[in-house]
């Protein structure tokens, strides 16, 4: 089972159930972020973040999917999307490494005053939430960098273990934090 | 064949049988009845035994073999009983841990009301006595404190502002008091003007202190034109909530708030009326400060602060300096005109009028520093409110349990008790096998709401956080991973996990 916004929350009543946000997510076992293009920039991204580490979250209960950057739809023909996704499938193009290096590159420097929201005074309202639960928003910067590159040492120890044991076949280390009990995945 | 233990079988017995017949018919043949006839009884009790000792075996083996059937048969029941107790583990850990945050909330509160409420009723206190100083000073020149102490109220309704709610008790003398300094401050330039006037005549030649007093009358009506506004402004902002309000729901607001207050909607209705409407802006500037939330960045504080303060008390700080600026610029009593009264009947001497100006040197250099003095005590305040409110929370929420009440407490608008209940009512989770890509392409309902499930709290195994704005198009092998059947669940599901990975 999973917890998604879009699906499991009343959408005719989402500003009240906003609230209950930390209680979902203190009611899942484990946080997955899909890491995209924007997801550091979005404040309720990094609010769900933030419930998670002001609820003692450890690198450990974290699974990060970094998601592949897509062009825009203009600067791209579906033909040539399709393509390529086909091609990612085939394994002809090795881009997971690298899109994971991007996220963790882009966390390395995360500065959360940097964040937006689609109205402002929302946006200084989640700014002074996270402000009054760190005490400074430098404080939350540094533990989100440090949440990632925890996350970056694991899956580089990771990667190092798979060097050494079996012959590397690309396209499969991309998934940081994947829990290892059967229960998660289905 | 039947094996037992002890080396015994069905042939092996009737092999012995056989032999002992055989020794018995050579016993019979050889004249020794006695001997075979003991041998053969002997025997046969043995046989007897050995018998009986297998059917007792028999009897435990098919028992066994009974056993181990009913236990095979009740394998997948009781894999399902040890789920759902885990699940009862997790439910169980989670409602203790609950139970916990819902102390913990009320230890918020009860901390977060105590020191806030303490600084606002000094800054009430303090507000009374500079009224007090005020009306008891014979100078005029105490009338320039008339702006500043707008401020106060509205220093102590921002302190309110620092949780969502307050105890009854505090709130209604919060508001009596800031009520009535309220209705001070609008009246007191009124009265100050005519006490201030007066004085002024009989004072002719103007000293420098008259001159401060003249300008800063004149600056506190200019000011009263637009503190009022703006400084209700100024709590809009801090209440922020409010700004989303309409001025008919802040009226509904502020009127449920003095009839909460006051007891009943006679009471208030006679408040509005006996206080000529002077008490409203501050009755719905303290309804607002009260009930709405209080969060704002440090950053956006000062912005306002600033802005505001500089607005509303600007026109004030840009008048004084005409006052040392005279006096320092060579401005001696010659160059005042001497009052047609007091020239008729007494001629100022020149040591009297020295005594006016130092006494008008002192206060205006007290004016001078009065107002960055109190604009930096208002900065400070601000720069420290999210330090004030950390060390508040660490010391409320102590411990695992607290954090996650600390967090709705802060995030969300309800009490923490209500969030608690209506997380639960409406706690649900997906299952994995009905996701698929294109259900991250938008955020428009793609029918999974319908597909969401009731479960309790602890029963989910991922919480999903992702942003729409991400660029995620559905790709075809998308749909073949839809399509196809994998030979498992878990496979199935690695599949979609790798899948977004690799070309969301």
């Amino acid at each position: 089972m999973v917890w998604l916004d879009k699906a499991c929350l009343n959408q005719l009543d989402i500003e009240s159930q906003l609230a209950c946000l930390p209680v979902y997510l203190s009611g899942c076992q484990r946080l997955v972020v899909l890491a995209g293009d924007t997801f550091h920039t979005r404040i309720w991204c990094i609010i769900e973040i933030f419930t998670f580490l002001r609820m003692g979250g450890t690198p450990d209960r974290v699974t990060l999917l970094p998601l592949l950057t897509a062009a825009p739809a203009i600067h791209r023909s579906p033909s040539a999307a399709d393509e390529d996704a086909e091609n990612m499938e085939l394994g002809r193009i090795k881009t997971d490494d690298s899109t994971l290096e991007a996220v963790f590159e882009r966390f390395r420097t995360f500065e959360v005053s940097a964040t937006k929201a689609f109205k402002e005074d929302e946006r200084q309202h989640l700014l002074g939430v996270i402000e009054a639960g760190f005490g400074d928003l430098e404080v939350f910067d540094s533990l989100v960098q440090s949440l990632f590159d925890s996350l970056r040492q694991e899956h580089t120890s990771h990667t190092e273990q798979a060097k050494r044991s079996v012959p590397s076949r690309g396209g499969k280390g991309a998934v940081v934090g994947v829990p290892r009990q059967p229960g998660l995945a289905c | 064949m039947t094996k037992v233990a002890g080396g015994y079988d069905d042939q092996n017995i009737v092999r012995r049988a056989r032999s002992h017949e055989r020794t018995l018919r050579a016993g019979i043949a050889n004249s020794m009845p006695d001997e075979s006839l003991a041998t053969l009884v002997g025997t046969n009790s043995r046989l007897v035994d050995t018998n009986s000792r297998l059917e007792q075996r028999n009897a435990v083996l098919e028992q066994q073999a009974h056993t181990l059937t009913h236990l095979a048969e009740r394998l997948p029941r009781a894999e399902e009983e040890a789920k759902n107790a885990r699940a009862d583990k997790a439910s169980l850990e989670q409602e203790i841990r609950l139970g916990g945050a819902q102390k913990a909330a009320k230890r918020i509160n009860t901390l977060i009301s105590v020191v806030p409420n303490t600084i606002m009723v000094v800054c009430n206190i303090t507000c009374l006595s500079g009224f007090i100083m005020i009306f008891t000073m014979v100078l005029p020149i105490g009338i320039v404190w008339v702006p500043w102490t707008f401020l106060l109220p509205f220093m102590a309704l921002f302190v309110i502002s620092l949780r969502p709610a307050n105890t009854k008790t505090v709130r209604t003398i919060t508001l009596q008091l800031a009520s009535f300094s309220t209705a001070v401050s609008n009246y007191a330039p009124l009265v100050g003007f005519f006490l201030v006037y007066s004085t002024i005549e009989s004072l002719r030649p103007y000293p420098t202190a008259v001159m401060a007093t003249m300008t800063s009358i004149q600056a506190a009506f200019m000011l009263g034109n637009c503190v009022f506004p703006r400084l209700l402004g100024f709590i809009h902002n801090i209440c922020g909530e409010a700004e989303k309000m309409t001025k008919r729901e802040k009226s509904k607001l502020t009127w449920a708030f003095m009839v909460e207050e006051l007891g009943s909607e006679r009471k208030a209705c006679m408040a509005l009326v006996s206080s000529l409407g002077f008490f409203y802006p501050l009755w719905e500037g303290a309804a607002l400060a009260t009930k709405c939330e209080w969060p704002f960045s440090s950053r956006y504080m000062v912005m306002q602060v600033i802005k505001h303060t500089l607005v509303a008390c600007g026109l004030n700080v840009f008048l004084m300096p005409i006052v040392p600026i005279y006096f320092l610029s060579g401005g001696t009593e010659a160059d005042f005109m001497p009052p047609p009264r007091m020239l008729a009947n007494h001629n100022f001497t020149s040591s009297e009028l020295q005594t006016y100006m130092d006494a008008a040197r002192t206060e205006v250099l007290v004016l001078a520093c009065f107002s960055p003095a109190l604009f930096a005590v208002i900065l400070v305040a601000y720069l420290f409110r999210p330090r004030i409110h950390a060390w508040l929370i660490r010391l409320a929420t102590a411990g695992d349990a607290g954090r996650a009440a600390g967090v709705a407490a802060m995030i969300g608008k309800l009490e923490p008790q209500a969030v608690l209940s209506m997380s639960r009512r409406t706690f649900t989770g997906l299952p994995f096998d009905v996701l698929c890509k294109e259900d991250f392409a938008s955020n428009q309902d793609t029918g999974l709401n319908a597909k969401a499930r009731r479960c309790r709290l602890g029963e989910v195994d991922a919480f999903l956080s992702h942003s729409w704005h991400d660029n995620a198009r559905p790709s075809p092998s998308g749909r073949r991973c839809r399509r196809g059947r994998p030979s498992s669940r878990r496979h199935r599901a690695e599949a979609r996990w790798y899948g977004w990975t690799r070309r969301a």
